[in-house]
């Protein structure tokens, strides 16, 4: 009996998929994220680079010419001696381009001396946060720069209201990051976490889209009196039906991560796995790769496609109405993009943390290497342990408010 | 087999939809006759359990309820219309419903099967003898969207009688049929009815003369006539008018 309802559940299971996948809107929908995604993340590599109207090089040309200076520095620690070799570099660059018209990547001493370091001055800008010129005048120093990086460090843990067991955390983690960091060259990676945003806003927006009709359009097909009065029409097409909604939010994230990977591979290229983390995001401590770093930012947009899908499948049988669902579901993502959680004051640090939990803020590399941890028994777990709990948590509370609904529902 | 309704009422604010009805339905087929409002399509989904009463009980007994003294279908108490075991027994066509315009004829019989609990090969099978019962084997690859209003309908009573339901509900079954399919379904119907409960609601009176073995009517939400009938009685569109004082 219980084999039957199981093999019946895998029956079901596979047409509700199919059902997702085949209708018109998911296709027209997948195929321009996919379009947009492609054209986002590859962006930087087409078209031409100009310099005060002047057409100097292909973007793709110059990218790899950057590759290839990134590529010499490989492996080297960013110390005084790469910091002093990048100020002598760029103090070749006459004083009048630094402040004059012509741009001081115009000329040809750049291009011939400081460019080659260009990575690495773009490094210690970050680090010092600091405007271009006051970089200029700084006088390469490998103690400063990792100290201010410090002290920025606790200048913000301080500003967003950390307390002394999570500012002791970070600290810890601190210490198990190499120093002084190693340059790796990792665009393709910084790409992928550039583009990260955009690619987790269309891909919140396309699975409202493609799961707003989950439940309600049965309703306005008037399917739902064949299906409440079958056998398997109430509990177990229930199961299937937001199974199905989960896996196709899960095949739709690969398939989105996959081609994101793949073009990246091929416009900017992958290597620099296992660079650190800080080079991308200096004012972040956990020790992670920036490989790792872009694999667990995959896992959230996965874990933030899949809790809005649940969402969007509860809702729409709430409200019965696709276009009511999906209006509802617009506006929270909307209203995410207009006032994100930094515009919350800092002091009121539980909401503005719950604020960036929310999916569609949540898919920003800022928020999930934030420095704002949660505390679960005795543990301090960073954003990208504690968020998928969070998720799974509420994801099962709504799954079971649904079940009521649709188990208990009634037509007309 | 029996179904017992037991004073079931639903109340929409202070509309009463459907009015205290009582009915004891064993083997046969049912007519249910009534003006447009009547509470005839409300009555069968209370008992499809797609409604749930205001107040009183639908279930389903094996053979009659006093004599198998609590007797099941399985062998325990009567099955009540809200579980899955009296959903199997069930076979629905509503009066007005959809189809997923891209599926073919033969995908949402096995998709309907899915939902009725059948077995994979079972299910392939026992559409493909529905499909041809009801004429369709021509056309079962073909996309529903491409069926006329008639087709849909056959379809419609095809996936009613996929799990060879002991309770067959069937609200306007004949509407959208040509006069030579609506023969044909009246015999069909009245063949279902000799091993099973067929309850059928209908405007056309002549379709319950032909295939009812009783008549209900039902006015205002109320049954206001529960009988045999049979030539002797005179003309049942006449009765039926008169019970409507539309004479």
């Amino acid at each position: 009996m219980k084999a039957d309802r199981m093999k019946n559940l895998g029956m079901l299971y596979r047409f509700e998929l199919g059902k997702i996948i085949r209708r018109k809107t998911t296709l027209v929908t997948v195929g321009v994220v996919l379009l947009l995604i492609l054209l986002s993340l590859g962006l930087d590599s087409v078209g031409c680079y100009y310099i005060n109207g002047v057409k100097m090089d292909t973007n793709y040309h110059r990218n790899q010419i950057f590759k290839a200076d990134q590529l010499g520095l490989d492996g080297r620690p960013i110390d005084q001696e790469l910091l002093e070799e990048m100020g002598s570099g760029y103090d070749r660059i006459p004083e009048e381009a630094i402040h004059g018209e012509i741009p001081y990547v115009a000329t040809e001493e750049y291009e011939t001396y400081a460019r080659p370091y260009s990575a690495i001055f773009n490094f210690v800008k970050q680090v010092l946060r600091r405007n271009i010129s006051e970089v200029f005048t700084w006088e390469p120093d490998e103690q400063d720069l990792y100290l201010t990086r410090q002290q920025m460090l606790e200048k913000e843990w301080e500003e967003v209201f950390l307390t002394e067991k999570e500012k002791e955390f970070w600290r810890q983690k601190e210490k198990e990051i190499e120093m002084p960091m190693v340059f790796r060259f990792k665009e393709g990676y910084w790409h992928l976490h550039d583009s990260m945003y955009t690619v987790g806003f269309l891909v919140i927006f396309a699975t409202a889209i493609c799961l707003a009709g989950v439940f309600a359009d049965e309703r306005g097909r008037k399917m739902d009196q064949l299906i409440l009065s079958s056998k398997y029409g109430r509990n177990p097409l229930y199961l299937a039906k937001v199974l199905s909604g989960i896996s196709f939010t899960v095949l739709f994230v690969m398939l989105i991560c996959g081609l994101s990977v793949l073009e990246t591979y091929f416009l900017y290229g992958l290597e620099g796995f296992d660079a650190a983390f800080q080079l991308i995001m200096p004012s972040f401590s956990y020790p992670v790769t920036v490989g790792e770093s872009v694999l667990i930012a995959f896992a959230m947009l996965g874990a933030a496609a899949v809790i809005t899908g649940v969402f969007v499948m509860v809702l729409s049988e709430v409200l019965h109405n696709s276009l009511g669902t999906l209006a509802l579901t617009a506006g929270i993502i909307i209203l995410s993009m207009v006032f994100p959680s930094s515009a919350i004051p800092e002091r009121y640090r539980l909401i503005s943390q719950l604020w960036s939990y929310l999916p569609s803020n949540f898919v920003a590399a800022w928020e999930i290497f934030s420095c704002r941890t949660v505390p679960v028994l005795g543990m301090v777990l960073v954003s990208w342990q504690a968020v998928p709990i969070l998720y799974l948590v509420i994801g099962c509370g709504m799954a079971v408010v649904g079940r009521w609904k649709y188990t208990n529902g009634q037509v007309g | 087999m029996e179904l017992i309704v037991d004073r079931v009422s639903k109340q929409y604010g202070s509309k009463i939809a459907v009015d205290r009805v009582s009915l004891k339905l064993q083997k046969g087929v049912y007519g249910l006759l009534g003006a447009n409002g009547a509470g005839k399509t409300t009555l069968m989904r209370l008992i499809c359990g797609i409604l749930k009463p205001t107040s009183g009980t639908v279930s389903l007994w094996a053979g009659d309820k006093e004599e198998s003294s609590g007797g099941t279908l399985a062998g325990g108490g009567g099955l009540d219309v809200s579980t899955e075991e009296y959903r199997a027994h069930l076979g629905y066509l509503p009066q007005d419903f959809g189809y997923y315009p891209d599926f073919s004829g033969m995908k949402f019989l096995l998709y309907m099967a899915a939902l009725k609990g059948l077995d994979k090969s079972y299910a392939k099978k026992r559409a493909l003898e529905l499909l041809d019962l009801v004429g369709l084997k021509e056309v079962y690859r073909k996309k529903i969207k491409t069926y006329s209003g008639g087709m849909k309908q056959r379809l419609g009573i095809a996936q009613a009688l996929l799990a060879e339901p002991k309770l067959l509900v069937l609200d306007e079954p004949t509407a959208g049929l040509d006069p030579k399919e609506r023969v044909r379904f009246r015999d069909l119907i009245a063949r279902l009815g000799q091993d099973n409960i067929v309850l059928l609601s209908t405007h056309i009176v002549s379709d319950i003369e032909h295939i009812a073995d009783t008549v209900l009517m039902m006015k205002d939400g109320q049954l206001i006539y529960q009988g045999k009938w049979d030539e002797t009685q005179g003309n049942l569109e006449a009765f039926y008018l008169q019970q409507f004082g539309e004479v």
